[in-house]
């Protein structure tokens, strides 16, 4: 899809206004004020905050942090959110959010550092994260035991270096991990002329790599950092590109196993305009509709998945986290000047949440299991 | 080319409603009001914006029919002529370089007019490999499929003075590429400029609610408020200082004058390099303090800084003065005074970076936080 002009993507844009000023039906409030979210930010206090929210953006429950924190990810069975320290952090708060008191307080193994993200199996029983060991250039997949004091019971290579997101499969044994394929000292990038990101397959009990896949050679700066898996098992990966700005590359891609890596095509005239940069990938509640955000280009990409086609661009100032809605087509999306929105991806309509919360939201925003 | 006039049609029709929401920060007493801040936006677009893009259009239109006559009758005060309006075209769009948002995003423009640095020397591979051709058409057609890297001013720099014995044979394909090259940042310039008419009209909507029955304008709305808008000046003010440090400066500096890389300057083929930074400068200063009757610098005042209001002002007319003395690096050869006067103006850029950052925080503007701060 490439024939449309800046003055037709302006009004994808801001399909909003209407948005803008309109109200939110009261069906919508009820169906919003059900749904349960969660982020970390940072306030106007310069410290780092887990927030959980309402689809409404009524503060439910808040935890101060030790430091900042990136992804959240929720406890199937109990009424925890677990925070995660931001890569090169070492810590993950996990957080009761109806007695509103720390659960514990985990630290990475000694010498070692988290990436940021986190998956709870779906029977609650382990805890999974991408890691770092100091002996070893490939990632780690650290796995530990909620039940046993969260003991950390396996450790596996994630097959590639600098692991970010990873999600666990339907099968639950099966995790999807993004390795970005950049090797760093503390936060400074060393080895982007010879960078391989790849996205890997990996048995999350033997830890064996079932399967593993990477970009056309020409790619290869492109970071495979951040990723979500459809209900029929599809991935969606959101990329940052380490080569010139100038360069005109694939930003977002889809995979399904046994097949290579597709490459969509975001249309020229916005792709200039994303400075190389996706924060975020998430599929709606189908899996027929994606939304990537692109928080330097202050734009969330919508995708449509049966098609595999860039859909339509809304503008969201420095807008990064999205979750998943419950309706089809629908997400929720968190931004850096403290914002919330719905995006409607069928009725291309962006709808201000209006959240009294005054942070500055982190890159993720999380669905909250209810239990 | 598009009339560049006043923005004050747009507003017809409207009743302005300001918005007031999305401040994140504990807002101070201080902060600019929206109302402040849509004041400053238009003056901004108008007195700095369009009259900038206004002389890159200009500037390049010459510079395009330079390289037509010099095609045409090749001579050496043809080819200096040709020189001289690359210079002129290439200070106008150091004039404007620091915008970067808006049309000048919209298809990688802003790169395709300098693809720089370039740290693969992609575009001497693609030049060498172009200029190899004989039967080559550089029409639209061949633009909208070249590396980006052919398309700007670092190429015709290349084809203007390095290879400049090859440029003064008309019949040479270096002749007509640099010709078509100019004449495609022409047309570049011009679609910036035509496109800002939009970009400022969405900006002055910013936080405006449409009454029913106003027939003229647009049904939605891309800056929910003025502030919204502003921030994307106000990091065109910020974020330029640390990168012209960084790479301008720093990087072609090195440890010392014996051990500098002048190579790594932006535009040591044409010897402006220096130039470049000076314009760089004046425009930063001007978006500063010198738009009427609000500029950045009033409204610092106005929130009650003006100790920082007025430091930041003297650090960019010591920048100013310090860069008029600076004569240009020739024969890559940076003197020692040049190393030690140039060094100077980078710990003065950072110290002119500290203020403008807390001059951010005064103003409660917030330049992004996932966006210059991801993972």
């Amino acid at each position: 899809m490439t024939g449309i002009n800046r003055r037709t993507f302006l009004g994808w844009a801001a399909a909003a206004p209407a948005l803008l000023h309109s109200h939110i039906t009261l069906a919508a409030v009820d169906n919003l004020g059900t749904q349960r979210f969660a982020s970390a930010s940072q306030a106007a206090d310069g410290l780092f905050y887990l927030y959980l929210f309402d689809g409404l953006g009524k503060e439910v429950a808040q935890h101060l942090l030790p430091s900042r924190a990136h992804q959240i990810v929720s406890h199937p069975t109990q009424p925890w959110v677990l925070a995660v320290a931001r890569r090169p952090g070492t810590t993950i708060d996990i957080f009761n959010y109806q007695t509103g008191s720390l659960v514990k307080r985990l630290n990475s193994s000694h010498g070692y550092h988290l990436y940021g993200h986190a998956q709870v199996t779906t029977d609650g029983r382990y805890l999974l994260t991408t890691e770092k060991k100091p002996s070893q250039e490939n990632g780690r997949l650290v796995v530990r035991d909620i039940q046993q004091g969260f003991e950390i019971v396996k450790e596996h290579s994630t097959a590639g270096i600098g692991p970010h997101e990873l999600r666990l499969s339907a099968d639950q044994k099966t995790m999807v991990i993004a390795n970005g394929g950049i090797k760093t000292k503390g936060r400074e990038k060393i080895n982007l002329e010879s960078m391989q990101p790849s996205l890997a397959y990996v048995d999350i009990h033997s830890g064996e790599l079932l399967e593993q896949v990477y970009l056309p050679p020409q790619y290869h700066q492109s970071s495979i950092r951040h990723l979500d898996i459809s209900p029929n098992g599809q991935v969606i990966m959101a990329m940052q590109y380490q080569g010139n700005p100038g360069d005109s590359v694939p930003l977002v891609a889809l995979h399904s196993r046994g097949e290579a890596i597709q490459t969509l095509t975001i249309p020229a005239q916005i792709n200039g305009r994303l400075n190389q940069y996706c924060g975020s990938a998430c599929f709606d509640s189908t899996g027929d509709f994606a939304a990537v955000s692109a928080p330097r280009g202050n734009l969330i990409t919508l995708w449509n998945i049966k098609t595999q086609q860039f859909h339509a661009a809304i503008k969201v100032s420095d807008g990064c986290g999205i979750a998943k809605a419950k309706d089809a087509g629908e997400f929720i999306v968190s931004s850096g000047t403290g914002r919330l929105y719905t995006l409607n991806s069928q009725k291309m309509t962006r709808t201000a949440i209006p959240t009294t919360l005054k942070v500055k939201w982190d890159n993720h925003l999380s669905k909250i299991a209810q239990v | 080319m598009l009339p560049t006039g006043s923005l004050t049609p747009v507003l017809l029709g409207v009743t302005l409603f300001i918005l007031g929401a999305g401040v994140v920060h504990a807002a101070s007493s201080q902060a600019p009001s929206e109302e402040q801040w849509h004041t400053l936006n238009n003056a901004i677009i108008e007195q700095h914006v369009l009259p900038r893009y206004q002389h890159l259009a200009d500037n390049s239109a010459v510079m395009s029919q330079q390289l037509a006559r010099l095609c045409a009758t090749p001579s050496s005060d043809n080819l200096n002529a040709a020189q001289t309006s690359f210079k002129t075209a290439q200070a106008s769009w150091q004039g404007v370089q620091h915008i970067q948002f808006g049309p000048v995003t919209m298809l990688m423009r802003n790169h395709s007019l300098q693809y720089w640095p370039d740290k693969k020397n992609t575009g001497a591979k693609q030049l060498k490999s172009i200029l190899k051709t004989t039967d080559q058409t550089f029409d639209d057609e061949f633009f909208r499929s070249a590396s980006i890297s052919l398309k700007g001013f670092p190429a015709l720099e290349r084809l203007l003075f390095a290879n400049n014995k090859h440029i003064q044979d008309s019949k040479a394909v270096e002749c007509s590429l640099a010709a078509a090259i100019a004449q495609h940042i022409h047309e570049t310039s011009l679609s910036i400029q035509s496109e800002w008419t939009e970009e400022a009209r969405q900006i002055s909507l910013a936080g405006q609610k449409v009454l029913p029955g106003a027939s003229h304008v647009a049904a939605y709305q891309v800056y929910e408020t003025p502030s919204e808008a502003a921030t994307e000046f106000m990091k065109s003010l910020v974020e330029p200082v640390e990168a012209i440090r960084d790479n301008k400066l720093l990087k072609p500096l090195a440890a010392s004058a014996e051990e500098s890389r002048w190579k790594k300057s932006e535009s040591w083929r044409s010897e402006q390099s220096v130039n470049n930074i000076q314009q760089n400068l004046a425009a930063l200063h001007e978006l500063y303090s010198g738009t009427q009757p609000s500029s950045v610098k009033t409204l610092l005042e106005a929130a009650g800084d003006k100790l920082n209001a007025h430091a930041i002002e003297a650090e960019f007319n010591l920048i100013s003065e310090e860069l008029k003395n600076i004569p240009a690096v020739t024969q890559l050869n940076v003197t020692a005074d040049t190393y030690q006067t140039l060094m100077h103006t980078s710990d003065q850029l950072k110290a002119l970076q500290g203020k403008l950052a807390a001059a951010m925080q005064t103003l409660n503007i917030q330049l992004g936080f996932n966006s210059r701060d991801g993972d």
